[in-house]
């Protein structure tokens, strides 16, 4: 039987390939970026169970690892597909780490010693890392990268201070890039999603206002293993906040965006986000100026009501008009309309968090025509038809699971990842059936 | 001799080591009796920390493996794993949990926090020292399943399942398979026709050579466990019995009928969507104006939940009905059309000439009857003043509520329903269509309200779910679990009364006996047994004494 | 009352329906803050639902002042300033007149170059000082649309944030 290519590593790409490998197939799962995980290693909690979300992340990524019947190429991109189900030549390219995955134990100390620090992505901006890093503590694999582009022997020819303190001997400047050839039967593509940039929405100052900051930036905010430690500092003077004002649909439900749909998850995560807050310091005041709410998940209105009755967040139907700042005390004066009554009001708070759009990963404009599959008008992967063939592209053998194809929440991944996989074992069943 | 123990602090980046002071448990730890070797990991949990492990196994020669770190429901399975691979069985190892118990509960008062984990690891460190090697029974998987519900559902599922080479038999309680969708005129988001998307499936599932369809049939009874289950069928009548491997649930969810609310029952031009949709689909709406209400019977106190489907349904409907120049109203309270699909929907609503006003759900719409038509008054927040429309027709919205046999069936599989009556799974974010029971699974509406699509995927999930362990062949279960010490059960069956598995039976003796491969370990029968004949495995009486001893002993 | 369909003459010309009312335009507005009864979310709503009479009848749709921030934050590109020129257009063919406000600001600009009277000048250190001292025009005397000559201390917070 065929192996089966993952692209993503994400809980999606992640949930395809367990269920595969679990049965016997093998699976080759292609992950961009130097660790699987995607989007939920990055939050701090999941609604509507307030999981700790790598805690129960953490356990899946390892089995992945562990398999006997997964391999995992990390920095790796799909660059060439030909042929048909049953029968693709994959071509997969793998990026050089400059560090040797058989030497390297994580132990972090080339890190440590590394003098050039970039922004480090995991921590959506708000913290960096050095141009030698590993991309978060639970990352798997655990193995250091070399920024390339950051590198202090790469771009001017000095330092290699990695080198010097690996106590391992794993770092190698020399390693190149190498292209693996796959055979395989069918392509399951799990890229994920992107947040929406909200600087361009003028009116609500992200990019000026430093205590402007996007909904992932607040999840890295307010975790442990974030920039501080799961205290709500916020960015202008450190002050802990506890004065919170949520904005829903930044960039979604919004014409002018290019992005008039609505982004499904975000009423319910900035839901989360605001008990997070409460959890925190019960005192905080925490407001969601919201358009709908939509509470239309399992588990959703029940969380929903909690929130407010048990915790005391107050929802605003508004969608505000501007936000100003205060320039000696730096907080956000917020101008809306509850538009239950007809009113114009305005509320000072500490902290703004901006819940922005899930737009397409701009990977997939890359990828879609390697796999010969179409997008649709924003840039997801296009599904065919969405009632009978909830899962599948209209190509035969490439199929679609998560929010790589729209916005959707992670228990509608999951399944749709086990269909990829029922899809992929079914493709597999008629070639075993006709040989 | 007493068994080599290995005992490893996490640290779990400033989780645990920014209240627990970690060197110091460390150092107890080495003077706990039995430890041979004690040390801290930054993430115990990392492919560094668990290597580590492995080292300091073969290093040390341990015989028993303490991991002092988070919670055992998340990351017990990762450590047991790592035993075996370094030849320690699984069942020498042992959790103390100083986080979740420990450092995030007690985050104000680390030296008392500190103080508490090392008892805590002292317990761990006396069970650890009592503990056997286990033995996972395999058992067959019969690589068949069976499919509870003949909807799109259960069909879809039928049919992967039959694709990837397992025999199936759906059990269908009507006449016909369709389930919910028979009798729809268009669905949503394309507006592609019901019967379009109903009769191939129909056609492939009655044709397949690996799916046998049984209609107006019931299941009856069902004993077992994973890879072995029986099933009592009441087949038209006629009773028969067959053995499965796993078992699909996709049975559905009826529409709620709301006698009473807004003249719904006594007034003829009050119909639910469904009923609705049965009109379009016969060509017999001619009602000039159409009031829509939504959440009628949902997101109140009786039912506190979203039924997702609705807003989505009155905006096809309203698109559909609206074609023909009609004036139709949507009252709605937080209009779900959310994706895009659905979002677009709604644009496409609203350009046809469909008004949406907002009510608010402390304030209902109140209906009125009169003969020449319906009054709906109402405040609404669209235009922040009151709204009187009139109707002939008023569509309710109303929610999908469980099957009236769900809870029947709950107790016959013995799988959990929700405080809504849904069908339970195991893990409502990574095992959304998985039963906590081995074997079973969910799809399709019984699981929650959704959309057909969204149904069409889950049945496509639960028939990878369900193929996993058909394909295997084989499945292993876990070693805890109760053994009846056959010289001392008096059979008196207490412990079959209160097994909520039905995981032990009456042998031929007419004693109790544990069905190894069904039994969760979860204690009951132990702790009702008259006779203390029951024992255990991985808990027993002097494991259990050992930690209560330890935890009652000065630090 | 709704009971048919009233003429919508106003919502066949601007995308009225495209409205998902969400309140960025009269929390962005400088009128709604200040005068009672303008709002342009619900002078949207209004129309869409063919209630222009009421509105055209209150006389509120003269008090928008054509800043065009309305639109400018309109995520779905309706203009409500559209439709409330639409509206005014409507008025004018009824034998509406437009408030005499509006002829003496016309007047005010042109024989004095300030729409009306202005406020007194305020400096960094927040005190007031007489446009007449200054030398700077003052209008006609007549008061301002809707506004009130402010007097009291002003709110340090407000004057940061640029007054809401």
């Amino acid at each position: 039987m065929k192996p089966v290519l993952v692209i993503g590593g994400g809980i999606a790409g992640i949930q395809a390939s367990l269920d595969l490998a679990d049965r016997g197939t093998k699976v080759h799962l292609v992950e961009r970026t130097p660790s699987i995980g995607g989007v939920m290693a990055q939050l701090d909690k999941t609604f509507p169970t307030m999981d700790c979300s790598i805690c129960i992340l953490a356990p899946k990524m390892i089995e992945c690892y562990r398999h006997p019947n997964i391999t995992i190429h990390t920095e790796s991109e799909v660059v060439g597909l030909e042929g048909s189900v049953g029968d693709f030549d994959v071509k997969v390219l793998e990026h050089p780490r400059s560090v040797d995955p058989s030497k390297c134990t994580g132990c972090g100390l080339c890190s440590e010693k590394c003098p050039v620090k970039r922004p480090s992505v995991f921590q959506a901006g708000l913290g960096q890392r050095k141009a030698i890093y590993l991309a978060f503590p639970q990352a798997v694999p655990l193995i250091a990268t070399i920024d390339r582009d950051a590198c202090l022997w790469f771009t001017k020819g000095i330092c290699r201070t990695c080198e010097k303190v690996c106590p391992a001997g794993a770092v190698d400047y020399e390693q190149k890039e190498n292209t693996v050839e796959l055979n395989v039967s069918s392509v399951i593509a799990a890229t994920g999603f992107e947040q929406y940039n909200p600087k361009d929405i003028g009116e609500y100052g992200y990019g000026r206002y430093k205590n402007v900051l996007t909904a992932l930036e607040f999840e890295r905010l307010i975790c442990a293993s974030g920039p501080t430690g799961g205290v709500l500092n916020r960015p202008s003077d450190g002050k802990v906040s506890h004065n919170v004002a949520f904005i829903q649909c930044v960039g979604s439900r919004t014409q002018t965006t290019g992005y008039p749909y609505c982004s499904a998850s975000c009423c319910i995560y900035a839901t989360k986000e605001a008990v997070l807050i409460k959890e925190h310091e019960p005192s905080s005041h925490v407001t969601i100026f919201y358009m709908d709410l939509k509470t239309f998940g399992k588990g959703f209105q029940g969380f929903v009501d909690r929130a407010q009755s048990h915790w005391g967040v107050r929802y605003i139907r508004g969608r505000p008009g501007e936000i100003r700042e205060d320039p000696v005390t730096k907080n956000l004066t917020i101008l809306y309309e509850n538009t239950e009554v007809g009113k114009v009001e305005r509320e000072e708070v500490d902290l703004v968090v901006l819940c922005t759009a899930a737009v397409p990963h701009r990977e997939n404009r890359k990828l879609a025509p390697v796999l010969g599959i179409a997008l649709d008008e924003y840039g997801f992967f296009e599904v065919g038809d969405p009632v009978s063939a909830p899962v599948e592209t209209g190509k035969p053998g490439v199929y679609v699971c998560g929010s790589c194809h729209g916005p959707r929440d992670i228990p509608e991944s999951v399944a749709e990842a086990s269909a990829t996989a029922a899809k992929a074992s079914e493709d597999a069943a008629r070639a075993e059936a006709k040989q | 001799m007493a068994p080599r123990i290995g005992v490893f602090v996490c640290r779990c980046g400033i989780n645990i080591a920014a209240y627990v002071d970690v060197p110091a448990v460390v150092e107890y730890a080495k003077t706990l009796p039995g430890v041979e070797y004690a040390e801290e990991n930054m993430y115990t949990c990392s492919s560094d920390g668990l290597n580590k492990i492995k080292e300091a196994i073969k290093k040390h020669s341990l015989e028993r493996v303490v991991v002092a770190s988070c919670t055992p429901r998340t990351h017990e399975p990762l450590f047991q794993v790592t035993c075996e691979e370094a030849g320690v069985n699984k069942y020498l190892f042992e959790m103390a949990n100083i986080r979740d118990q420990c450092s995030w509960v007690h985050m104000r008062e680390p030296e008392k926090a500190t103080e508490k984990a090392k008892d805590l690891i002292r317990m761990a460190v006396a069970k650890a020292a009592l503990l056997e090697p286990g033995d996972e029974p395999e058992i067959d998987v019969n690589p068949s399943a069976l499919v509870i519900g003949g909807g799109v559902s259960g069909m879809r599922a039928a049919l992967s399942i039959a694709d990837q080479g397992f025999d199936v038999t759906i059990v269908e309680k009507e006449h016909n398979l369709g389930g919910k969708l028979l009798g729809f005129d268009s669905l949503f988001p394309h507006k592609q026709k019901a019967s379009e998307v109903l009769e191939p499936l129909i056609k492939r599932v009655t044709t397949h050579p690996r799916i046998r369809v049984l209609t107006e049939s019931v299941v009856k009874s069902v004993y077992g466990f994973i890879g072995n289950f029986d099933i009592g069928i009441d087949a038209g009548g006629k009773a028969e019995n067959f053995n499965v491997g796993t078992i699909i649930v996709a049975v559905g969810a009826e529409v709620l009928k709301p006698r009473g609310l807004y003249l719904y029952g006594e007034d003829p031009r009050v119909v639910t969507q469904s009923e609705l949709e049965q009109l379009i689909h016969a060509g017999r709406v001619d009602a000039g104006r159409i009031v829509m209400i939504q959440c009628a019977g949902s997101r109140s106190v009786e039912r506190p939940y979203c039924s997702r489907i609705c807003c989505n349904e009155a905006v096809k409907n309203a698109i559909n009905v609206a074609e023909k120049g009609r004036e139709v109203y949507v009252l709605y309270r937080d209009l779900q059309t959310y994706g895009i699909h659905y979002s677009r929907l709604e644009q496409e609503a609203k350009r046809k000439g469909v008004k949406f006003l907002k009510y608010q759900a402390e304030k209902p719409p109140l209906v009125t009857a009169s003969p020449d038509g319906l009054k709906v008054s109402l405040y609404s927040p669209t235009v922040n003043e009151a709204v009187e429309l009139g109707a002939d027709m008023l569509v309710l919205s109303t929610p999908l509520i469980p099957v009236a046999d769900a809870k029947e069936l709950s107790q016959m599989l013995k799988v959990p329903l929700d405080s809504n009556g849904f069908f339970m799974e195991a893990h409502v974010k990574l095992r959304p269509i998985d039963f906590a029971t081995d074997g079973i699974f969910v799809c399709g509406t019984a699981h929650s309200p959704k959309g057909i699509g969204e149904s069409v995927a889950q049945a496509l999930g639960v028939a990878s779910r369900a193929s996993i362990p058909m394909a295997k062949k084989r499945v292993r279960t876990a070693a805890i679990m109760s053994q009846v010490d056959q010289t001392r059960c008096s059979g008196c069956g207490t412990c079959i009364d209160v097994c909520p598995y039905n995981a032990i039976r009456k042998n031929e003796k007419g004693l109790a006996e544990t069905i190894a491969a069904v039994c969760k370990g979860c204690g009951v029968c132990g702790a009702t047994c008259p006779e203390k004949a029951i024992t255990m495995h991985h808990f027993t009486d002097e494991q259990i004494q050992a930690q209560g001893l330890a935890a009652l002993k000065e630090g | 009352m709704l009971t048919q369909k009233k003429s919508q003459k106003a919502a066949d010309k601007v995308n009225a329906e495209a409205c998902d009312p969400c309140g960025k335009c009269p929390s962005a507005c400088p009128v709604t803050a200040r005068i009672e009864g303008f709002n342009p979310r619900q002078i949207i709503a209004k129309v869409d639902l063919g209630k222009e009479d009421a509105l055209i009848k209150s006389g509120v749709i003269w008090t928008c002042t054509s800043c065009l921030k309305c639109k400018e934050r309109c995520p779905e590109e309706v203009s409500p300033y559209e439709v409330v020129l639409e509206l005014r257009r409507e008025a004018i063919a009824e034998g509406q007149q437009h408030p005499t406000s509006y002829d003496e600001a016309e007047r005010a600009v042109t024989e004095t170059g300030v729409v009306q009277q202005p406020l007194p000048v305020r400096t960094r250190s927040r005190d007031r000082k007489d446009r007449a001292a200054l030398g700077l025009a003052m209008g006609l005397g007549q008061e301002p649309l809707g506004l009130e000559l402010n007097q009291s201390p002003v709110d340090p917070v407000l004057a940061r944030i640029g007054g809401a």
